[in-house]
């Protein structure tokens, strides 16, 4: 019962807001490495141990994704009989299941999609929460318990493998990389953490790819320019807070780490690379590796987030100049490609906060914002309309956000009693709020470049349903009156009954 | 060895061999033309040409036309 009100709560802010300052970071366990995540997941069987010996292609990729088919409840899988790399250890699906996102933010792994993102919009808010940021020696950081200078061999230190069938080489998906800005390099808010696609192209050289408008590409620019040294420290197998987080938009000036630590409520503990980044001290493996001045490299193709690949590229290069690692590393990777995969999972609440953050500044009627399809190429967003035509204007601001600039194509617009997270409900919207008037489309528009349904690269559509509910000065039918649906904190209490009952619990 | 599965070029080099106890049991390959890298135990579909998407592969004198991520300045 306790719990059916909460969730009733979830769908007014300040509930929420109150929720999760009473339970910001207090009280929930304590997660400091990837290892203790693995042990949460483990304990809530949301993380196996994969049993059989497999090859490195395509069993890897097809475990994956039958895991990641289970969108609700899929685990980690962690191989540990890789043929020919015995020993060695890779995990993937960290974050691959809704249960293991609610396990990470400490709710219970049932948590649903709506209560999750109610939770992580009253963190956003609350993001001037003081990060806890603790420096760790390097002599005492487990990172740096075993490490090679010499003769480096990235195929033999890490157990790399081909993602999909077709990608340029072997990838690692999901680094976090970390470097300084080159011309101001004491600055600990200018050093960015950013998660890259890197190709790995010799025993000590891979390419990283990026485009100019990220931090890192402005800096290797900037490098490039000056002719300065540019180095970086590649991090595997993180705090899973990290990836969670280092992949949402922050200002140029935001530490990573001081957000995920603010966002988390609990401390990260850091230390200090034999390049001199800054790193997560528990991290399982670091690269360290320097740029290659006006060097690029043919990158790609990669099998990408919308379900088809990027092209050929050349991209920049970097050499390799140590490997520090945890005892038994664990590479961690990420199964990407044709949806649903773990980055749906891993970006999609990050990717929905920020939106739902800026809306809500100026329309207060934004009640969520549900944009977990492809980094929110597809996004519902619910609002209590205000009069007809109302909710299109809201459409149009959150396709000014710079985020809906690009990726916002399809925009599905509904009331505020339809939770964006239950697609029956938004179908049910469409099916019978609207009209062909209310579909705009917006052609030969700015689009992220990796849309494949693109006639052009970098155009595309915006394309707004407004399935919102017809008000003045819209014209009504006569005769239509809509079932008022019994709703409310009374039928979810009838509902938490039902499901104890139906499992045998008491009343 | 055998050519490159993508170009067809035979600037070929052995990046690595994977091991169970003193025995190979597969051999990471690694195209300097066009940076192509497969492991030779993989699926048909990725390693043997004929059997390969004829999409994914490059003419090994088309290299640099490709698109530039970031110009260097310099």
């Amino acid at each position: 019962m306790e719990k059916a009100a909460a969730r009733e709560n979830g769908s007014s802010i300040a509930a929420a807001n109150t929720a999760a300052n009473a339970s910001a970071g207090k009280g929930r366990r304590r997660i400091a490495s990837l290892r203790d995540f693995i042990d949460l997941l483990t304990e809530n069987h949301q993380c196996i141990t994969w049993p059989d010996p497999i090859n490195p292609e395509p069993d890897i990729r097809n475990v994956a994704v039958a895991s990641g088919n289970d969108v609700q409840g899929g685990p980690a899988v962690l191989f540990d009989k890789i043929r020919g790399y015995p020993g060695k250890r890779v995990i993937t699906g960290v974050h691959g299941s809704w249960a293991n996102i609610a396990l990470l933010l400490g709710h219970p792994k049932d948590t649903s999609i709506k209560e999750l993102f109610y939770d992580m919009a009253s963190r956003w808010g609350a993001r001037g929460a003081k990060p806890e940021l603790i420096w760790v020696k390097p002599e005492d950081a487990p990172v740096n318990e075993t490490r090679v200078e010499k003769n480096i061999n990235l195929y033999d230190l890490i157990p790399l493998y081909r993602i999909n069938e077709f990608d340029g080489g072997f990838y690692m998906g999901k680094a976090a990389v970390v470097s300084r800005d080159p011309r101001d390099p004491e600055d600990f808010n200018k050093q960015n953490v950013g998660i890259y696609r890197l190709q790995v192209h010799g025993p000590d050289v891979f390419s990283l790819m990026t485009i100019p408008a990220h931090d890192i590409g402005r800096q290797i620019l900037t490098a490039e320019k000056d002719g300065r040294p540019f180095k970086i420290s590649v991090m595997l197998g993180n705090h899973p807070a990290i990836a969670m987080f280092a992949a949402t938009p922050l200002s140029y000036d935001e530490s990573e780490f001081a957000y995920a630590s603010a966002m988390m409520g609990q401390p990260i503990e850091l230390t200090q690379s034999g390049n001199g980044m800054d790193i997560l001290a528990s991290t399982e493996i670091v690269i360290e590796a320097e740029l290659q001045l006006g060097q690029r490299i043919p990158e790609g193709p990669f099998g990408e987030f919308p379900g088809s690949y990027s092209g050929v590229r050349r991209a920049p290069v970097f050499k390799v100049t140590a490997v520090s690692q945890r005892r038994d590393a664990i590479f961690e990777n990420i199964y990407i490609g044709k949806g649903w995969t773990e980055h749906d999972t891993l970006i999609g609440l990050s990717t929905s906060v920020p939106i739902y953050s800026v809306l809500r500044d100026q329309f207060p009627e934004v009640k969520a914002v549900n944009a977990l399809y492809h980094h929110g190429m597809s996004a519902i967003i619910s609002v209590k309309n205000r009069y007809g035509g109302f909710a299109r204007s809201v459409a149009l601001r959150a396709l000014g956000h710079p985020h809906g600039l690009f990726y916002l194509k399809n925009l599905i617009m509904v009331d505020e009693e339809i939770d964006p997270f239950d697609l029956n409900q938004v179908m049910w919207a469409i099916s019978v709020r609207t009209r062909a008037s209310d579909i705009l489309v917006l052609p030969n528009m700015a689009m992220v470049p990796i849309d494949p349904a693109a006639e052009v690269a970098g155009k595309g559509h915006h394309l707004i349903i407004d399935a919102t509910t017809y008000m003045p000065p819209d014209i009504i039918g006569p005769d239509v009156k809509l079932v008022r649906r019994p709703a409310g904190e009374h039928i979810d209490a009838l509902m938490s009954q039902l499901r104890a009952i139906q499992e045998g619990g008491d009343r | 060895m055998s050519d490159c599965p993508r170009c067809r070029t035979a600037e070929i080099r052995t990046e690595y061999q994977g091991r169970e106890g003193k025995q190979v049991v597969w051999t990471v390959l690694h195209c300097m033309r066009c940076s192509f890298t497969w492991r030779d135990i993989e699926p048909p579909d990725t390693t043997v040409p004929e059997k390969r998407d004829p999409f994914f592969n490059l003419n090994p004198d088309e290299i640099e036309k490709f698109p530039v991520v970031l110009p260097p300045s310099n």
